[in-house]
């Protein structure tokens, strides 16, 4: 009978391991494939970490506390792991060569460097820090839980199964919400360091993707700002799809206040259009089509001047002496000085 | 310099609410401690207002710093009348080694990841700026234009200026007018706050195991992590009402005066975060059930039931009188929901019409309900099917404050074409139903130990 019982132990464990390595190899997979973090992914790799942990409580407490040494080296592992992902990635190891230090130092050691650089790219090492943190933590967590929760439970064939449904629910609660907050606080880890040099408020454009995507609004504003008097009024973009950041007046008005913004409705309503100072040319979200707004033709006595700033380099160029003409300002970003 | 401003104004909010915790007759030093910035906060942004408005006081600097020390002050006093006094003094004569060497290692690990979510989260408010929506067009900087003007006329200029209450856009202005950028912070202190207060509550009734498992819960569900690094009202509007709403059924349950003053207090302050939602409604239920119950308290329970929407009813007493300053209508003399409900009622649908918009209306808030609250209400639903009469007062809240989301979606279904283009905001509406799902799930447990 204690052969019996121990024979089911070793069968237990067997699972333990193969469904623990099933938990990484699919991690891998999925990660390479982009979809780790996704809600369904995630919460199918909580199902294979429960199994784990289900498997590992139905073994006798004796040989749980064997293994718990080995469990504890493979959290040890796993966090320096995760911890040498995340130093990687905040020094921005494929920037290195080109920091100040990077060079002051391969300078000096250019065989070590270069032993670096091949060994990196031969073993293809920078896949490593393009893994997510979800690829570390669910077997982290796992193994975690399971090292934690000798202290806890009793085994869990002592349970009946309403209990045992009872802590999978548990469980499945726990998991994949402790994964997106520590997968939320390690993307702003990283980000932050890189970014700790940048004005405070600057900070908004990268928060916001950048100024080739929602950053692009602070960037924007901070030209206006730089262009226009605080008391001007400026004619804006309508509320649409394509405008709707520099469209909305509630949500633009934080950025320039207190210069006024108004849509062309307020030029129905009754304001004076001499009461314009400025006319807001936006290159709109368009999804590769060809848009600007003003999207109507504006004549050269109205206009003082044109001002227009690149989205790729943030370049500003005055133009003065022409018309304002949709065609020939498509994806265009700037200001319309108005005499 | 500016940090040492920002703690400096926040740990000041945090004694204005340890005095009124105790003089309110809390004894517990974790809930004390878990009331005190939410108390505080509540009661120094309701005052500084009433201040401006009453006695003609700018929204400024010194006229916060006079609304911070004179709450102290007067609160110190009633502490020396009352004889509070020793027990302030004893509140912080607390050992961590003999408190934490007691504990298992599960334990210090669960206290560990939720210390480290809530110093996440004060990092992630102190380096980055506000970027979210609705915190820009609307809550920051309304705050900006009040701490620049000492006052919130131009708001009726520049519109959409007063759709909420007034209290995140006042937590910003207490930072604001003493040249603090980072005012985000308050949303840490509350994140933590209503952590550390739902812990206390529950270690109540429940083994500090059990208790730490569900905070970690509630501290890592993504809804409520994500709202901890957003300067939205949901959070707060969460803490207080849930928070509010567990003081009332301790209440219901065993009859305790603190409990139902904690209780109608915290939810009357939830109106002062927002009031869209009639939910404070519900809380006169376990109010008037106690008084039932224990015949006892009928003042107390009067006051507090009119308590409830007063900060609201204050805030909209505010607006009439703005509009009588200026030309321009800011005043609705009835809310969004009264006017639905009085259009749906004129409207006069058939029987056939009101079958179709509720299966419409039901099928909608599964779809979007559903992917977010699934678990949670499974796990609610095995963990109560036992002693499912016990929980009465409970369940009854429970079922009330789902027939209002219910029911106002299926009123704005008649009214309003676009009634279901906004999932993301019944969802966070739903915020609520976290803690107070969580927290019953966990108040009865039972499991046995090693």
């Amino acid at each position: 009978m204690v052969l019996s019982v121990v024979r089911r132990d070793t069968f237990r464990l067997f699972l333990v391991l193969l469904f623990f390595l099933g938990l990484l190899v699919s991690n891998f997979i999925f990660e390479l494939e982009g979809v780790l973090s996704y809600s369904h992914h995630l919460l199918l790799r909580s199902v294979l970490a429960l199994a784990v942990v289900s498997l590992f409580f139905s073994m006798r407490r004796v040989t749980r506390q064997k293994l718990q040494p080995v469990i504890r080296v493979g959290i040890i592992v796993l966090a320096a792991a995760l911890f040498i992902n995340i130093f990687l990635n905040m020094i921005n190891v494929y920037s290195l060569g080109e920091s100040f230090w990077g060079v002051e130092f391969c300078a000096a050691f250019v065989s070590l460097c270069t032993f670096v650089q091949t060994v990196f790219f031969t073993f293809k090492l920078f896949r490593f820090i393009t893994l997510s943190s979800y690829f570390f933590l669910l077997p982290l967590f796992t193994l975690l839980m399971i090292y934690l929760g000798n202290d806890f439970v009793l085994g869990t064939k002592k349970y009946d199964l309403p209990r045992k449904f009872f802590l999978a629910l548990i469980f499945l609660l726990i998991l994949p919400n402790l994964l997106k907050s520590f997968h939320r606080a390690y993307l702003s880890i990283i980000q932050s360091y890189q970014i700790r040099h940048e004005n405070f408020y600057d900070r908004f454009v990268f928060k916001e993707g950048g100024p080739g995507y929602y950053g692009w609004i602070k960037v924007f504003s901070n030209f206006i700002l730089a262009q226009t008097p605080t008391s001007a009024s400026l004619l804006v973009p309508p509320q649409a799809m394509e405008y709707k950041m520099e469209g909305n007046t509630n949500y633009f008005r934080w950025f320039l206040y207190p210069r006024r913004l108004y849509h062309l409705q307020s030029l129905e309503a009754g304001l004076e259009s001499n009461e314009l100072d400025y006319v807001v040319v936006s290159g709109g979200e368009c999804e590769s089509k060809q848009c600007v707004w003003p999207d109507f033709e504006i004549d050269q006595d109205t206009i003082k001047r044109m001002i227009f700033i690149d989205r790729e380099t943030q370049g500003v160029t005055t133009i003065e002496g022409e018309p304002f003409l949709p065609e020939n300002y498509q994806n265009k970003w700037g200001l319309i000085e108005l005499r | 310099m500016e940090l040492i401003t920002l703690l400096l104004l926040q740990l000041s909010l945090v004694a204005v609410g340890i005095l009124l915790a105790v003089l309110l007759g809390m004894r517990g030093k974790l809930e004390i401690f878990g009331l005190a910035y939410l108390l505080g906060s509540g009661f120094v942004s309701l005052l500084f207002f009433l201040l401006h408005w009453w006695l003609g006081l700018n929204l400024d600097s010194l006229n916060l710093l006079i609304t911070l020390g004179g709450s102290l002050v007067l609160l110190l006093l009633l502490a020396v009348v009352t004889r509070k006094t020793l027990f302030l003094s004893n509140l912080f004569s607390w050992r961590l080694r003999k408190h934490w060497r007691p504990l298992i290692k599960l334990e210090k690990v669960v206290f560990i990841i939720i210390l480290f979510l809530v110093g996440f989260s004060f990092f992630e408010n102190y380096f980055w700026p506000i970027t979210d929506w609705d915190a820009l067009a609307f809550y920051d900087f309304r705050a900006r234009i009040i701490a620049l003007r000492g006052n919130m006329l131009e708001g009726i200029q520049l519109g959409y200026f007063f759709q909420y209450p007034p209290y995140t856009s006042f937590l910003h202005v207490f930072g604001y007018v003493f040249h603090v950028q980072r005012v985000k912070v308050a949303y840490s202190f509350i994140y933590g706050s209503f952590l550390l207060l739902f812990y206390a509550l529950l270690r109540r009734k429940q083994d500090q195991t059990i208790s730490g498992i569900a905070t970690l819960i509630l501290a890592s569900f993504t809804m409520i992590f994500e709202h901890a690094v957003t300067a939205y009202s949901n959070l707060p509007y969460t803490a207080f009402f849930s928070l509010g709403m567990m003081y009332l059924w301790f209440y219901v349950n065993k009859g305790s005066k603190a409990d139902l003053l904690l209780g109608g207090i915290l939810v009357g302050l939830s109106t002062w975060i927002r009031s869209t939602e009639p939910f404070w409604l519900v809380a006169a239920v376990p109010i008037l059930w106690g008084y039932f119950r224990y015949r006892t308290r009928l003042v107390s329970s009067v006051l507090l039931l009119a308590w409830l929407s007063l900060p609201d009813k204050l805030w909209r007493a505010f607006l009439k009188y703005l509009d009588s300053l200026s030309p321009l209508n800011i005043f609705e003399s009835q809310t969004h929901t009264i006017a639905a409900i009085k259009d749906f009622i004129t409207q006069g649908e058939g029987v056939a019409s009101l079958l179709v918009h509720i299966w419409q209306v039901s099928i909608y808030l599964v779809e979007i309900l559903v992917p977010e609250f699934f678990l949670l209400f499974l796990l609610f639903v095995f963990a109560i099917g036992h002693g499912a009469k016990r929980r009465l007062p409970e369940l009854v809240t429970l079922i009330l404050l789902f027939s209002i989301v219910w029911g106002g979606t299926f009123i704005f279904s008649f009214t309003w074409d676009t009634w279901n283009l906004i999932a993301g905001s019944i969802v966070r509406m739903c915020m609520i139903f976290i803690p107070l799902l969580i927290f019953l799930t966990a108040r009865d447990l039972h499991y046995e130990k090693k």
